[in-house]
């Protein structure tokens, strides 16, 4: 399995000699399972291609976002090589969008924001997601991820959807797409979800990676001492300062 | 820089990000020719991911500079998007509602690719979807071993191998999912 799976890899990727290549064709001809497993392997290179080109994408917002704050994206360097970059490339920071595990130290102390879904009001949510909203209460998270990925590529600009979505993410471990889903509602700048979105995107960035859109957040909060969250910011200005 | 992956490719897509003059060119280029600010703000971040791609698979191989070439792809990403745009306004009213029609429908099935493709890395655990995703942006195996927790390049590697053999054997056990993405 090793060996094919190496050509398999050298194939779909177009480095194969040209006669290696001509015989493995007329293999995949007479092997429909091999036929099958390269088309895997394609799907499979697709599938993480588009991943790579979200985390991109979400990287340069974040640049974009930094830019319009006048704050320079600061990164915390994982990898310590020294960099050879031309004077006129050399950027000021680097701003890190990895995934790295989780950790409950912080969320454990009940800072997260979590959707209530316990509000007598019939008309707190739209309609149309009561099916969702059902799955949650019936503690069936994985349908209401589902159900929630799949109306919000109908109605992306439903910010409750969104942030409900990211809610599900954070009591599922999925954390690297809860701040995805934070992203998004605090980019869209919902009057109803903004705030919460901005402090549980500091909670989550704390502990799993410290961006430049968590530092604008942190920044901005730090300004008015009469908000709510102020508190919580400053004992999450106080960590950053321990790391 | 970005060919070498990981931290590397990330400075470099910084520094390009940051090159104002660069950035102010392909901007102004984008409203010159009909766009507007936002328009050129995405046309310059489709700009950065393409060279990323293009990089990452070798496709260019260093024979302009990178400013040039990434002037270049902005600049084609805007003509197909001006293309699009002047089908639109076709004057024949039938026309423009069947054009309309087949864009919306070219851009449902697009979504449902991207959502078909979404799935199929939710077939496996969070920690082989970082691993994988980390190599595909070419990250180094010391550089994965260091952001998940592993010992070693080398057990990073084996990771890699072992992830992607989990992910072949789960999507072959999803036929619908398969063909679903045969029919978009």
């Amino acid at each position: 399995m090793s060996e094919q799976f190496n050509k398999i890899e050298l194939y779909v990727a177009g480095s194969m000699a040209k006669e290696e290549r001509v015989l493995f064709e007329k293999l995949m001809d007479e092997d429909p399972n091999l036929r099958n497993e390269v088309e895997q392997y394609r799907i499979i290179q697709e599938a993480l291609e588009q991943e790579v080109e979200k985390d991109l994408r979400i990287h340069l917002n974040a640049l974009m976002h930094a830019d319009k704050h006048k704050s320079p994206p600061r990164v915390i360097p994982i990898w310590r090589r020294p960099l050879s970059i031309a004077a006129a490339l050399i950027s000021l920071a680097v701003v890190t969008y990895l995934l790295i595990p989780r950790s409950d130290s912080f969320l454990a102390s009940n800072h997260i924001e979590h959707v209530d879904y316990s509000s007598t009001r019939g008309d707190q949510f739209d309609s149309e997601i009561n099916d969702g909203i059902q799955f949650i209460k019936e503690g069936k998270n994985s349908e209401a991820i589902d159900f929630f990925s799949d109306y919000i590529t109908r109605n992306e600009d439903n910010m409750s959807a969104q942030f409900i979505l990211g809610d599900l993410f954070i009591k599922t471990n999925n954390i690297s797409a809860a701040l995805k889903q934070m992203a998004i509602v605090i980019d869209a700048n919902s009057f109803l979800w903004n705030e919460k979105a901005q402090i549980n995107y500091l909670i989550l960035a704390l502990e799993h990676g410290w961006d430049s859109r968590a530092q604008s957040i942190m920044e901005d909060r730090l300004k008015n001492n009469d908000h709510p969250h102020y508190e919580i910011v400053k004992k999450i200005e106080q960590q950053r300062k321990k790391k | 820089m970005i060919s070498k992956g990981g931290h590397a490719r990330l400075n470099a897509i910084n520094a390009i990000y940051t090159n104002l003059e660069l950035s102010k060119k392909i901007k102004n280029h984008v409203v010159r020719k009909g766009g507007d600010a936002a328009e050129a703000q995405d046309v310059f971040h489709d700009g950065i991911i393409a060279l990323d791609r293009n990089i990452r698979e070798q496709k260019f191989k260093g024979q302009t500079s990178i400013e040039g070439y990434l002037f270049s792809i902005c600049r084609n990403v805007w003509n197909n998007r001006w293309r699009q745009r002047s089908k639109m306004s076709n004057n024949e009213i039938q026309d423009y509602q069947l054009k309309t029609s087949q864009s919306s429908d070219d851009n449902i099935i697009q979504e449902q690719r991207k959502e078909h493709l979404s799935t199929v890395l939710q077939l496996i655990d969070e920690k082989c979807q970082k691993i994988l995703t980390l190599w595909k942006a070419s990250y180094s195996m010391e550089e994965i071993a260091i952001t998940c927790n592993l010992s070693s390049a080398q057990l990073a590697k084996k990771y890699r191998f072992r992830c992607m053999n989990k992910l072949m054997k789960k999507l072959a056990d999803r036929p619908n999912l398969i063909q679903a993405l045969r029919n978009v």
